[in-house]
């Protein structure tokens, strides 16, 4: 039985009441009286979406906010107008105002003063999107010093709650099937870019809203990208990065596969990358700091020699959140996080090894009190497609 | 047309020298160089963001990099891509651009480098796309530009661009080729049995399979005005209306299912197309489709839009909307269409701004 993404979903409906709760409480213990939750329309894969988070509704217009009271009822204001009727059937949070554009931040100061919420102490989760305009513009438009309240919303939904995981397993799902559709369906003679096109709409059919999805094959890839108008041929290497995204919630696997069979130095240095990765996984404990993570994600790696190739250019992250309501945990050095239990990223060593090219090696995992549990119901192998 | 933009630009993505070959962008940076003399600026600052593309860059790099690209008075550009540098031999692949450099850290300062290399320790810049910038990436730019007067150059660089040159008029009949036979296939799929939401699947398949990098489309996947795609669905409407997007080597180009021959759609849209000569404004070009239409139908095609310029972006200047004072230049493109109420019926156009109208582009 396909799983069930109704608005009306119990599960649903529950859970986007507690995320405001958990706010709200949040909101007391930092002093704010006022929230107001913003998305911005350019969808990223690396950028939160506070609005989207609190409200259930995937925007398509420039602007969307969640205004969130501590004592009262939370409205969300939409662009643009013609996209109300769907904003009212996805929204977790009854009250729905469309307007375009141009009205959407006087629409947001005119309903705050109608609901008598003008002298409330406010903040603004923006996230990574929010225009810097936009984000200038606040104290004035509020009449107030603004508090930032990206934190709030970041520590909160970097724990997935049970919609969340329910949504993840689903892109989980989508993602598995449509590595399995590419190992079946790609075959040297075809373009790369009609491969990722196909890939592409049967994950789409598979219930994807979105896809952050490179793909490219090479005898000896630098790096993964785009498609281009390359032909694949015999011993090319196949590399996939395939993020399917149910409800806003990414999920992704690396995933490395030989036009044939696999030489005995492809299998060697992928071993050393799964190695590597399960190193990481075993290492990701609830309080550890991802720069033990990634120590122990390197470790194999500089072992056998490649020490040098561990950093950029040669590689971008050892892993990242994927998360529409956070960016923690980035799993690279500078990034200052600690794991905690429950959080959802992808580990992935993928890099280039001088000997054979870019090899990608990634996994979707979850924070359990053991390290890292993968998502996916089998882990990747150096795939051959014959 | 307001659509659901996608995390990520991720399909066909290659540099066709055959349509945009390399002494196109030399070209383009020769008169770049000559508006900064006319506008006596020193050096040209070009800003894009990560993952979503930018007209502004992409005019002269030929690929929506993020980053900042620098144009001196005289020599080839440079781009400064902030990040670790992965992306440095793919992005090659795609930019006629020799000089490339990867800046994790301060962008800033490697441009205030590369200016002073030749000398010019003080002087004006000209900045477009300053708004992108975070506030991090602003305050970087200010500390290490300092020295210099920082210009806002957007409406001196929008105005070079207005009128399409030769060879993007031929990326946008390309990209049209494309978004008809999208279209295409999910009329097909419709008139084959398939859902309204199974439609747009296909003519996805379609578009990406042509070449598209990138797409949008919406459907009346309700009955009752337009939608993105969401997941997929069994209900089947009583007709398919289709609005597709395409971007082919950077170029855009919509195109929609047909709408009534004689239906109310198409004679405002050829209201607005006649009257899209030089020197019309965009207001009056918005109030010409406006006057064909009744009153319910004009609150819904002001709420979808009527249209605007179309280019290396999807929505470029000048808007066409009521009380529009962008003056319309010959040459430039527009993307124009009228959706009237419950989207019950739709129609659109490409269009060149001719000398006294505006006349429908072909695909080719």
């Amino acid at each position: 039985m396909a799983p069930d993404f109704s608005a009306d979903h119990p599960m649903r409906v529950a859970c986007y009441a507690a995320r405001a709760e958990k706010v709200r409480d949040a909101m007391r213990a930092a002093g704010h009286e006022l929230l107001i939750a913003y998305g911005n329309g350019r969808h990223s894969f690396v950028g939160m979406n506070p609005a989207w988070y609190l409200s259930g509704f995937k925007q398509m217009g420039p602007h969307t906010a969640v205004i969130l009271p501590l004592d009262g009822d939370p409205f969300v204001v939409v662009t643009p107008r013609w996209d109300d009727e769907r904003a009212k059937e996805r929204s977790a949070i009854k009250e729905v105002i469309a307007v375009e554009p141009d009205q959407f931040v006087a629409t947001i100061v005119g309903e705050i003063e109608k609901r008598q919420l003008g002298r409330a102490r406010a903040a603004v989760a923006g996230g990574q999107q929010q225009p810097r305009e936009l984000l200038e513009s606040w104290p004035g438009a509020l009449g107030q010093e603004v508090a930032d309240a990206d934190q709030i919303i970041s520590d909160l939904s970097r724990i997935r709650d049970a919609w969340s995981l329910h949504c993840t397993r689903a892109a989980v799902d989508i993602a598995e099937r449509g590595y399995d559709w590419l190992l079946a369906n790609a075959r040297p003679g075809m373009k790369e870019h009609h491969v990722a096109g196909e890939l592409e709409t049967y994950i789409r059919a598979l219930g994807a809203e979105d896809n952050f999805q490179l793909m490219s094959s090479s005898q000896h890839n630098r790096s993964v990208h785009m498609p281009t108008n390359r032909v694949i041929a015999e011993g090319d290497i196949l590399l996939g990065e395939i993020t399917p995204a149910v409800e806003g919630e990414y999920i992704q696997i690396c995933r490395t596969a030989v036009f044939g069979r696999p030489s005995a130095l492809q299998l060697e240095k992928f071993a050393m990358l799964d190695e590597a990765l399960r190193a990481g996984m075993k290492a990701a404990k609830p309080g550890v700091p991802v720069s033990e993570v990634v120590a122990a994600i390197n470790a194999p790696i500089s072992a056998a020699g490649y020490e040098k190739y561990t950093v950029p250019p040669y590689m971008r992250t050892r892993g990242h959140s994927m998360s529409l309501g956070s960016m923690d945990p980035e799993i690279a050095t500078f990034s200052g996080h600690v794991i905690a239990k429950g959080v959802v990223f992808v580990m992935h060593p993928n890099q280039y090894i001088p000997d054979t090219g870019y090899f990608m090696c990634g996994e979707p995992v979850i924070i359990t009190d053991d390290g890292a549990q993968p998502l996916t119901s089998r882990m990747g192998e150096l795939g051959s497609i014959l | 047309m307001i659509s659901m933009i996608p995390v990520l630009e991720r399909g066909y993505t290659f540099w066709d020298r055959s349509m945009l070959p390399s002494d196109e962008f030399e070209e383009r940076t020769r008169t770049a160089q000559a508006m900064m003399a006319q506008e006596d600026l020193d050096a040209l600052l070009v800003w894009s963001q990560s993952y979503h593309s930018n007209g502004d860059l992409a005019w002269l790099s030929g690929w929506p990099m993020a980053g900042g690209l620098v144009v001196r008075r005289d020599g080839e550009p440079t781009m400064f891509s902030p990040g670790g540098g992965r992306e440095l031999y793919f992005q090659r692949m795609q930019t006629w651009l020799n000089d490339i450099r990867s800046v994790p850290g301060s962008v800033g300062k490697g441009i205030a480098a590369l200016i002073s290399e030749n000398g010019v320790s003080h002087g004006r810049i000209g900045v477009i796309g300053r708004h992108l910038m975070s506030k991090g990436g602003l305050r970087d730019l200010d500390e290490h530009l300092g020295g210099y007067t920082l210009v806002e150059a957007g409406d001196a660089y929008s105005a070079m661009r207005a009128a399409k040159r030769p060879r993007e008029i031929l990326a946008a009949r390309a990209a049209l080729v494309i978004a008809e036979a999208a279209v295409q296939a999910g009329q097909d799929a419709y008139d084959g049995g398939a859902s309204n939401a199974e439609a747009m699947v296909a003519a996805e398949r379609v578009a990406r399979l042509h070449g598209a990098r990138d797409w949008r489309c919406l459907a009346n996947l309700t009955g009752r005005g337009l939608r993105p795609f969401e997941r997929l669905g069994s209900e089947r409407q009583e007709r398919l209306r289709l609005w597709v997007a395409v971007d082919q080597s950077g170029y855009w180009a919509h195109s929609s299912t047909p709408g009534a021959a004689a239906g109310t759609a198409n004679r405002a849209l050829d209201a607005m197309i006649a009257c899209a000569g030089a020197g019309a404004r965009g207001g009056d070009v918005a109030e010409a489709g406006l006057a064909v239409l009744g009153a319910e139908d004009k609150e819904a095609a002001l709420s979808y839009g009527l249209g605007s310029g179309i280019g290396l972006d999807l929505e470029e200047a000048p808007a066409i909307v009521p009380g529009s004072a962008a003056v319309l230049v010959k040459g430039g493109l527009l993307a124009l269409r009228v959706v009237t109420s419950g989207a019950l019926d739709l129609a659109t156009a490409m269009v060149e701004i001719g000398g006294d109208t505006g006349r429908r582009i072909v695909a080719s």
